[in-house]
């Protein structure tokens, strides 16, 4: 027995029939290390899928059966279910995955990993993991930032996380590779394409012209469209997707005032005709902000009222001359203010029937009730005439102070100045100043005309 | 013709706008002077001509510059130093009451006559040494700063001017606010207290009239600047309106 020539058979998967054994010699069947090929599928619970390959047996692991082609066999396993099946090295055609007749996946593993592996049987295929499952769009929450104006980091993150679950499993941690560390390639966004159709209406006429000859038109949106995009548009509700959407909160306010500066935020037009006479565009490049192009922040200068800051608001659109910003608005504003009532004056009201008070209950030690409201109707005319006077001398004046401060103020406050307080203050100091002036201007009035003792004397 | 009726009219409506704007002023002066001094205005004849005339002089030169402004950039910068001399005006009016309660015998008065002139000369001064020393200087960069033949940038002339010359700024700045509430404690408190009223009406227009007349000097200065390399390049400078908003500082070392 001993002495008989030794012949080596191999198998694959247990159970298989041992092909070429040779009578008269010492046989031995020699099972190969094989394949693991896991299959992880978590689409909806219930579900029950079936495996079944096209052209070599495999074996499976659960059942500890072998499932041969030739009868025509099929395993079945459920959602959610970690099933496992071993295939052989010389595995041939592809394994077919079905759920209720309909094929979700073929894998061919031999063709997945194209290793020619010896005969060695100790030689261990790699495993392979056929994982199929859905996760929540929802639970990506991007973050975008200068350097990261996609949010990628986000995505990247949540793509290691879940490939980290099953490759910590005990199957593929057999693999000679060491999956555990491994990190998948990182996403990386280097274009945004946005494709739709235009009227032409929204076209440039030269550009339009040019569509209409059959050409194909490329640049710059600015110099293809013609003004901006009508409200209610489509191409407003692209712009408004794409401006308004989580990744590109930050730049909103600026695309929205300077949206034809998107050739600023790096995109490009194509344009052409199609065959049912629509333009059909495609916007192209990086839409990113003005910062993020340089990668690097960048100060903007924005004084109230300057158009910089017009994306803080649309309240500040008054504007002065020569960078005066807010002057205008200020003086204005304090204008309308004054010509609504008696605000400046009304303390040196009360303080001036006070006077009249005293004047009447206590130096003349009179009790007489209608001589005091005979000199506090004075007052009080007096109060009512200087804001008047002071308002129509702020409303004359109004034309000349303008073209002083037009002619002037560039200079005297603002150009060399470069400080808005100067202009503000010289504003508040021609108003008040001017009702200082009306001030006196009525007092010396009521002097001359002595209404005051007159009104008292009569009503006495 | 419409051009010569939108002349006319531009004339008028500016010459009413002067008028009115000054008469407020002299009115304004009168009532405060009746105020203060006390019974029916004592004004000697040669006082009355010289401010009549100094009243039309003015008026009329702001006139003819504001017709003239866009014939050249020295004609408007004549105009902006007309212009800050008319907003010291009213200022003037308002620092009267402190100069008429106080008259010139009594310390405090000789005081504030004293810090006013001197400051006011001191101004004077300051400008004068500043652009005689760099008269060349400056003709010579306002020429370099021309171009096609007679274009000049407002922000190219006014970077002549280094920031350690504006010395009032700083002060008016910070003051300002103040002033603002003494101005309206002194509105407000005329009748009570018209010494305080009058006095912290004075600081406020005091504060702006230094910082203005300043502001004048610098601007006269800036006009023969102009008036100075027109003559040397033997062309009328204007400024370039489409970059009037421009201002390059220039980093001088």
């Amino acid at each position: 027995m001993n002495n008989l020539p030794e012949k080596k058979v191999y198998i694959c998967l247990p159970g298989q029939d041992a092909k070429g054994l040779v009578a008269g010699c010492a046989n031995r069947v020699i099972l190969r290390k094989h394949r693991d090929v896991v299959f992880d599928i978590n689409l909806k619970q219930g579900n029950t899928y079936t495996l079944r390959a096209e052209k070599s047996d495999f074996y499976n692991e659960r059942d500890k059966s072998l499932v041969e082609v030739n009868k025509k066999q099929k395993v079945s396993f459920k959602d959610g279910e970690r099933f496992t099946i071993w295939v052989s090295r010389e595995f041939k055609g592809s394994l077919v995955l079905e759920l209720n007749g309909t094929v979700i996946g073929k894998y061919a593993p031999n063709k997945l990993d194209d290793i020619k592996y010896s005969d060695d049987p100790k030689v261990k295929p790699e495993p392979m993991l056929v994982a199929i499952g859905s996760k929540d769009a929802s639970m990506i929450k991007m973050q975008c930032t200068a350097d990261d104006p996609y949010g990628m980091d986000q995505i990247n993150k949540q793509e290691v996380d879940f490939f980290s679950k099953y490759l910590a499993d005990n199957k593929m941690k057999q693999s000679q590779f060491d999956y555990a560390s491994f990190q998948p390639q990182k996403t990386q966004v280097q274009e945004h394409v946005i494709v739709g159709e235009l009227t032409a209406k929204e076209l440039h006429p030269a550009i339009l012209a040019k569509l209409n000859a059959g050409g194909r038109v490329s640049g710059a949106p600015e110099h293809i469209l013609v003004k901006e995009p009508m409200v209610g548009s489509e191409f407003y509700q692209v712009i408004n997707n794409v401006v308004n959407s989580n990744s590109f909160k930050e730049p909103v306010g600026y695309a929205q005032s300077n949206w034809r500066v998107f050739n600023m935020l790096l995109m490009k037009m194509y344009i052409e005709k199609s065959l049912k006479g629509t333009y059909r565009y495609v916007l192209k490049g990086r839409l990113i902000t003005p910062a993020g192009i340089t990668n690097a922040s960048k100060t903007i200068k924005m004084p109230v009222g300057h158009p910089n800051a017009e994306f803080l608001g649309g309240n500040y659109s008054v504007r002065g001359r020569g960078g005066m910003g807010g002057f205008k608005r200020i003086f204005l504003t304090t204008f309308s203010n004054v010509l609504s009532g008696l605000k400046i004056g009304a303390i040196g009201t009360v303080i001036d029937l006070y006077g009249d008070a005293t004047t009447v209950f206590g130096d003349e030690k009179s009790n007489d009730i209608s001589e005091f409201l005979g000199r506090a109707g004075v007052s009080l005319f007096k109060a009512a005439a200087t804001a008047l006077l002071g308002s129509i001398a702020i409303i004359g004046f109004n034309t000349v102070l303008a073209s002083f401060f037009s002619v002037s103020l560039g200079v005297v406050g603002g150009a060399v100045v470069g400080t808005a307080a100067i202009p503000v203050f010289l504003a508040m100091a021609i108003v008040i100043g001017g009702y200082v002036v009306s001030a006196y201007i009525v007092d010396w009035a009521d002097d001359r005309l002595k209404a005051k003792e007159y009104i008292a004397s009569k009503v006495k | 013709m419409k051009g010569l009726l939108n002349n006319v009219k531009q004339f008028f409506s500016i010459l009413i706008a002067v008028v009115l704007y000054q008469a407020f002023c002299i009115v304004g002066g009168v009532a405060i002077l009746h105020k203060y001094t006390g019974g029916t205005p004592e004004f000697s004849e040669f006082f009355l001509v010289v401010l009549f005339s100094l009243v039309c002089i003015s008026g009329l030169a702001y006139i003819y510059f504001w017709m003239k402004r866009e014939s050249g950039a020295f004609n408007v910068y004549v105009l902006k130093a007309l212009s800050g001399g008319a907003l010291i005006f009213p200022f003037l009016t308002l620092a009267s009451p402190a100069i008429y309660s106080y008259s010139s015998d009594t310390s405090i008065g000789l005081i504030l006559r004293i810090t006013c002139g001197a400051f006011l000369f001191f101004g004077v001064l300051r400008a004068a040494y500043f652009f005689i020393k760099n008269n060349e200087k400056f003709v010579q960069m306002t020429m370099d700063n021309t171009y096609n033949k007679s274009l000049l940038q407002e922000g190219d002339l006014l970077s002549l001017i280094p920031d350690k010359y504006i010395i009032y700024l700083k002060p008016v700045t910070i003051l300002g606010p103040i002033g603002m509430v003494l101005m309206l404690a002194g509105l407000n408190l005329r009748n009570v207290y018209p010494v305080f009223s009058a006095l912290s009406i004075a600081f406020t227009a005091f504060l702006l009239i230094v910082f203005l007349f300043d502001r004048c000097l610098m601007l006269i200065g800036l006009a023969f600047v102009i008036k100075q390399a027109q003559l040397q390049a033997g062309v009328v400078l204007f400024f370039d309106e489409k970059k009037k908003n421009v201002s390059k500082r220039r980093i001088k070392k």
